[in-house]
């Protein structure tokens, strides 16, 4: 990068300025250390980070997403190969008429008292 | 006397459990992150919260450092994520409220650059530059104080800012030549 880019020297004396400006005292960052040491909770388990970092990487749902695609892709090829005529046969086949035991008997008839 | 254990090791032992390791990590960067926290949010209470925030993510997450940038680079990035996180929240929150609907026709750079005295010059430089930072958008506010107040390079910068070489130097190209517009604002159209 050309020194073009750089800021105005004065400016970046100010901003390295601005570390110093902020810069706790010992006795601060010790406050800090206490803080931050009162607020930790016991680490997840070795077991559920593993699991966590699995999921990390970037690659791992972008191919998810390839393999659930080919997994449907290979279904619809299997599905284009099947017999339509079993299919035809097996949704036109008649279906076993169950007659009621007294023709004469309506249907949806009360029980009698 | 012995030599200070490097950094890689107390996150070895705070990933094994001691406590006292990763009391050591905080204890050494505290003052990068706190300045980092400061400079990004402007408010110093606020600021030591989200540090310490920042912190307790980082142990959380220790598992997932795999020791590719050095550890204050890592945390850097962390801190960086939360801070800008309580911007955007921060943005939301103003944006719900009446203010915002007043301040419409305007924007925080034009109300943080318009707090400016008469005579700015009479300012400290640091002063300026702060007020100057507190009216950049937050990616070139966060980009500029890592580089320049924190001292990152660009390599660190592509690490904690999870970004090229390319993205790194153009931001900071615009964040710089920003930053300066504001600093001529302030000083009233002198020279900068």
């Amino acid at each position: 990068m050309s020194e073009m880019d750089d800021l105005d020297p004065r400016w970046q004396d100010a901003m390295k300025g601005l570390s110093a400006r902020h810069a706790p005292t010992s006795a601060q960052t010790e406050r800090f250390v206490a803080a931050v040491m009162a607020r930790l909770e016991p680490r997840p388990s070795p077991w559920l980070e593993a699991a966590r970092s699995l999921l990390q990487p970037r690659w791992l749902v972008p191919a998810l997403g390839v393999g659930l695609a080919s997994v449907f892709l290979a279904i619809g090829r299997q599905a284009d190969t099947l017999d339509m005529e079993v299919l035809v046969g097996a949704a036109s086949a008649p279906s076993e008429l169950v007659l009621p035991a007294e023709p004469a008997r309506p249907l949806m008839a009360p029980e009698a008292p | 006397m012995s030599e200070p254990r490097s950094d890689l090791d107390l996150v070895a032992g705070a990933r094994a459990g001691r406590r006292d390791d990763f009391a050591e990590l905080v204890r050494r960067h505290h003052p990068a992150i706190l300045g980092l926290c400061v400079s990004m949010l402007g408010d110093r209470e606020e600021a030591d919260d989200a540090a310490q925030e920042a912190f307790l993510k980082a142990y959380r997450s220790l598992g997932r450092f795999q020791g590719d940038s050095a550890f204050s680079t890592w945390v850097y990035r962390i801190a960086s994520n939360h801070c800008l996180d309580r911007l955007r929240k921060r943005a939301r929150e103003k944006s719900d409220s009446l203010e915002a609907l007043l301040e419409a026709g305007g924007d925080a750079a034009e109300a943080a650059l318009g707090q400016a005295p008469s005579g700015a010059q009479a300012l400290e430089d640091a002063e300026l530059v702060e007020r100057a930072l507190s009216a950049l958008p937050p990616d070139y506010r966060l980009i500029l104080v890592l580089r320049e107040t924190q001292g990152l390079d660009y390599r660190e910068l592509t690490q904690a800012l999870d970004c090229s070489l390319d993205a790194v130097k153009t931001r900071l190209k615009r964040a710089r030549r920003q930053l300066e517009q504001n600093l001529r604002h302030l000083l009233g159209g002198s020279n900068v």
